[in-house]
């Protein structure tokens, strides 16, 4: 049994080395809007798409990016944005939920 | 209506029957899928009634995930602290014993639910804000009680930061289902192995009560309602971590007294998970969320009927999970107990890798390692529930 301990302990602190490093080093893929779902909830993703409408508020932008089919909220604490609608868009942020609905809190955004 | 909405009730109880008794299947996961095929469904029944399924197989899965925990020492996220109690009495010759105190919990604690439902959710709410502000240090405490608890203490502090690491490397891998290979390596897959290592066999099943004394009954059953209650509106927060706090109001009652509060704790929270939904309009699971998408608002009337199906459902559930105790009981001696582990670790293995992929075997691997440690150092498992616990502590305090 003191072996097998050895052999946890060794094996769980390599591991998880392995993991950190991975963690640091994963580039986040590019994903489909329809892929998103509760799954993703906390995640940070990296979607494309066009803009549809764009809403200024207080402090924030809401803007719905979709990609022919499917459409997906996107939240940005920033309301100096240039986007306009129609404008094809990458984003790079965290999927939350908001009143039952997915989201993406945008951490940043590409156009193009 | 009346009808389908029977038959939904049924439906439920089937799949959550399935997705109870196979190790690794989640209610979420189940849930998400007919949400998936809701437009195919939807041509045919009404939103409301997929709800009523959705409720009713969760409810089914909240009673009867007991028994694999038990008999096959392979939880899901929810059962996780069970494992020990549980496999112990099931080393004694009581597997259905234990089950019974479970449903035992589960049953009292859905009435004791019910009946409290408004003065719990005025109460959470009103300590809501007072709450959040000082979750970090809530969950410090609940930490440092459980390790100072613990014989082993310094095998307790490694153990919770060693697991509070890995759940900090697994969060930060960005990947999907990243919980079904890091709770399922931590506290299934690592139980197995160690059964096979040990060569260990099931003997004889009895079928008796196992005798508990009323005041430890209402201890279990009443912290489980008020655990359950507190964290329904915590982000993050599910039954395992409702077990401790509620284990911690609970005080000494024991493995039979915990079993009865584990499984109270996981009814309770469903339940109280979508009075929350009700009054707070707050989706705290998957199953929820999925309900909640169907239904937009959910009204009173249909909040009631939730209510109506859930106890429904709760006594059949508490019928079935006895009756498929007893099969086990029955059964399990009769199967070479090491061929049912591997089994269970090669499905298992398959199930991760189909939802998380090669990363996903990396995680079950490095968790299984990771739990393998409490039992070799003669160490509590729960201190392992910092891999959610710690990462917890980091959100609420940066």
């Amino acid at each position: 049994m003191a072996r097998l301990l050895l052999i946890a302990v060794l094996t769980s602190v390599i591991g998880i080395l392995i993991i950190l490093y991975i963690a640091e080093n994963k580039e986040v893929g590019l994903l489909e809007i329809k892929d998103i779902d509760e799954g993703y909830l906390d995640q940070v993703v990296r979607v494309k798409g066009t803009a549809g409408r764009v809403g200024l508020g207080s402090g924030v932008t809401i803007l719905n990016l979709n990609d022919g089919l499917y459409e997906i909220k996107v939240i940005a604490f920033d309301n100096s944005t240039l986007i306009k609608s129609s404008m094809p868009l990458e984003v790079y942020g965290v999927v939350t939920m908001y009143k039952g609905e997915l989201e993406i809190e945008a951490d940043e955004i590409k156009v193009g | 209506m009346l009808a389908e909405i029977v038959l939904a009730a049924i439906g439920g109880l089937i799949a959550g029957c399935f997705t109870g008794l196979v190790p690794g299947v989640h209610v979420n996961l189940v849930s998400i899928i007919l949400l998936g095929l809701s437009g195919f469904f939807l041509e045919f029944t009404e939103p409301l009634i997929l709800a009523v399924f959705i409720i009713s197989m969760a409810v089914t899965h909240t009673i009867l995930d007991a028994v694999p925990t038990i008999f096959l020492g392979a939880p899901d996220s929810d059962q996780v602290l069970n494992v020990l109690p549980g496999h112990r009495m099931l080393l004694n010759g009581d597997g259905y014993g234990a089950v019974r105190l479970t449903v035992v919990g589960s049953l009292g604690g859905l009435w004791l639910a019910v009946l409290l439902i408004y003065p719990v959710v005025l109460f959470v709410e009103k300590i809501y804000p007072f709450l959040q502000r000082y979750m970090a240090y809530f969950l410090i405490f609940i930490v440092i009680l459980l390790i100072l608890r613990d014989k082993e203490r310094v095998w307790a502090l490694i153990l919770f930061f060693i697991s509070g690491v890995l759940g900090l490397g697994v969060f930060g891998l960005n990947m999907k289902d990243s919980l079904l290979p890091l709770l399922s390596g931590l506290f299934g897959t690592s139980s197995l192995v160690l059964s096979i290592v040990n060569k260990i066999k099931i003997p004889k099943q009895r079928f008796r009560r196992l005798k508990v004394k009323n005041n430890i009954l209402f201890r279990a059953i009443g912290s489980s309602v008020f655990a359950g209650g507190l964290v329904s509106l915590l982000p993050g927060v599910g039954s395992a971590q409702a077990s401790i706090v509620a284990s911690q109001i609970a005080g000494k009652i024991g493995d039979r007294g915990f079993l009865i509060l584990v499984g109270g704790v996981n009814t309770v929270n469903f339940v109280l998970s979508f009075v929350s939904l009700f009054v707070l309009n707050k989706a705290r699971n998957g199953a929820i969320v999925v309900v909640s998408k169907f239904l937009g608002v959910l009204t009173l009337q249909n909040f009631i009927l939730f209510i109506g199906v859930s106890l429904f459902v709760g006594g059949v559930g508490a019928a079935l999970a006895l009756s498929l105790s007893r099969i086990f009981s029955k059964q399990i001696v009769k199967i070479k107990y090491s061929v049912l582990c591997f089994s269970i670790i090669l499905f298992v293995t398959l199930l991760v890798f189909i939802f998380s992929s090669w990363l996903g075997l990396l995680i079950l691997f490095v968790s299984t390692m990771v739990g393998l440690i409490p039992p070799l150092v003669n160490c509590g498992r729960n201190h392992l529930m910092g891999c959610l616990i710690l990462p917890i502590i980091l959100f609420f305090l940066l």
